[in-house]
């Protein structure tokens, strides 16, 4: 129930925030669409305990930061060895485990990895990802663990 | 006003023209191939540049609104992709009929042995 | 300030163009699939902030600022999304994911 009080909240603010218009025909629209989107919603089961995140610490954005640091590092490393007279690459798929529990972790962890150029996540499977990575370098990065440390001690 | 503002219109439309010069070369790697997927990431990508493209011809214009666009262009690129995307998944014949080369696709792996010949699956 | 703001968002919208570039010759220098999808991730996620982000610093705290976070905001979500759908679908339709040595150049 929490949970659907916190998508219609959501869902209007987004409505008003992309709108901007107070003209009785528009809020309406507003509202009808709202209505749908939640009926929508139910119907699909897409509502329940993960689309409120609340367990999430204010110390995520220090991870999102050092997220963009690592994402600007490894743009530079891929934009040198596109740009350079030779490709060194060695492209193979690599696997890790990971060290967090809960799906929200899992997908804030692959998306992280996606996200990093160098490395695409290919699949989760009890605990292990499956990656593809461009170069070593970049292997060598997700092998560490770094990344999924950092994840778990957020409590993820 | 001072002059300096002045100046970024130019930017827009140098960065605008870099843009479409990026949008025409994802093109035509969705032309070439070789594999289904390479022009499936040349038109996500085709679709991310057209996002950025439609934001800066926005403010090159002054026009906010356009803005909108971009964002409902983002969601309906991404939804196409996906769409694609599983279409594919399990068909590898249509995969190799959307490829010109058959590098590294192993389409007689798995597939069944009296599924007839490539040609059948879009004739119609 | 003015000259500051020109300044930075400038620049930024360069990197951001230049990133754009270099994705777009990475599709046509990479040997194989694979190795272009990493080449094209690069313009996603860092052409896309870059470029958006020069926007933000020139729009200031307007509605536009906040439609252009929600441009960013999607392509920060959709864009590992898109490539991770590709690189699943491909492997499992049996691309190679690594290079022979006969197509490096």
């Amino acid at each position: 129930m929490l949970s659907i009080l916190f998508l219609t909240l959501i869902l209007s603010l987004f409505w008003l925030l992309l709108s901007w218009q107070f003209a009785p025909f528009v809020l309406g629209c507003g509202v009808v669409s709202i209505a749908l989107t939640l009926y929508l919603a139910q119907r699909m089961r897409v509502v329940d305990a993960e689309s409120l995140p609340l367990n999430l610490s204010a110390r995520i954005v220090w991870y999102w930061l050092w997220l963009a640091k690592e994402v600007a590092l490894s743009n530079w490393d891929v934009a040198r060895h596109i740009w350079g007279k030779r490709i060194h690459i060695n492209p193979r798929v690599i696997q890790v485990k990971t060290p967090m529990k809960t799906p929200f972790g899992l997908m804030l962890y692959a998306n992280s990895i996606t996200l990093t150029p160098g490395t695409v996540c290919i699949d989760i499977e009890d605990g292990q990802v499956t990656a593809h990575a461009l170069t070593d370098s970049a292997a060598a990065g997700l092998e560490s663990g770094e990344m999924g440390e950092k994840i778990r001690r957020l409590g993820l | 006003m001072s002059s300096i503002l002045e100046l970024m219109p130019s930017v827009y439309a140098g960065a605008s023209l870099a843009l479409l010069a990026v949008m025409g070369s994802t093109l035509v790697r969705a032309i070439l191939g070789p594999t289904a997927f390479d022009r499936v990431m040349a038109v996500n990508m085709f679709g991310t540049k057209t996002v950025l493209l439609l934001s800066l011809l926005g403010f090159l214009s002054g026009r906010p609104d356009f803005l909108d666009i971009a964002l409902v262009y983002a969601l309906v690129n991404f939804l196409s992709t996906i769409a694609v995307l599983r279409f594919f998944e399990g068909r590898p014949q249509v995969v190799k009929q959307c490829s010109t080369t058959d590098v590294d696709l192993d389409v007689n792996h798995d597939a069944d042995p009296d599924a007839s010949g490539p040609t059948t699956a879009m004739e119609e | 300030m003015e000259t500051f703001l020109v300044l930075a968002s400038t620049l930024c919208i360069s990197m951001g163009v230049f990133l754009g570039i270099t994705g777009a010759i990475g599709i046509f220098r990479m040997p194989n699939f694979f190795a272009r999808l990493h080449a094209a991730s690069v313009t996603d996620s860092g052409c896309a902030f870059m470029l958006l982000f020069g926007l933000m610093l020139q729009s200031g705290f307007t509605l536009a600022t906040i439609k252009l976070c929600f441009i960013l905001l999607f392509f920060l979500i959709s864009s590992p999304t898109a490539a991770h759908a590709l690189a699943k679908t491909a492997l499992s339709c049996g691309a190679q994911p690594t290079s022979s040595p006969r197509e490096e150049r």
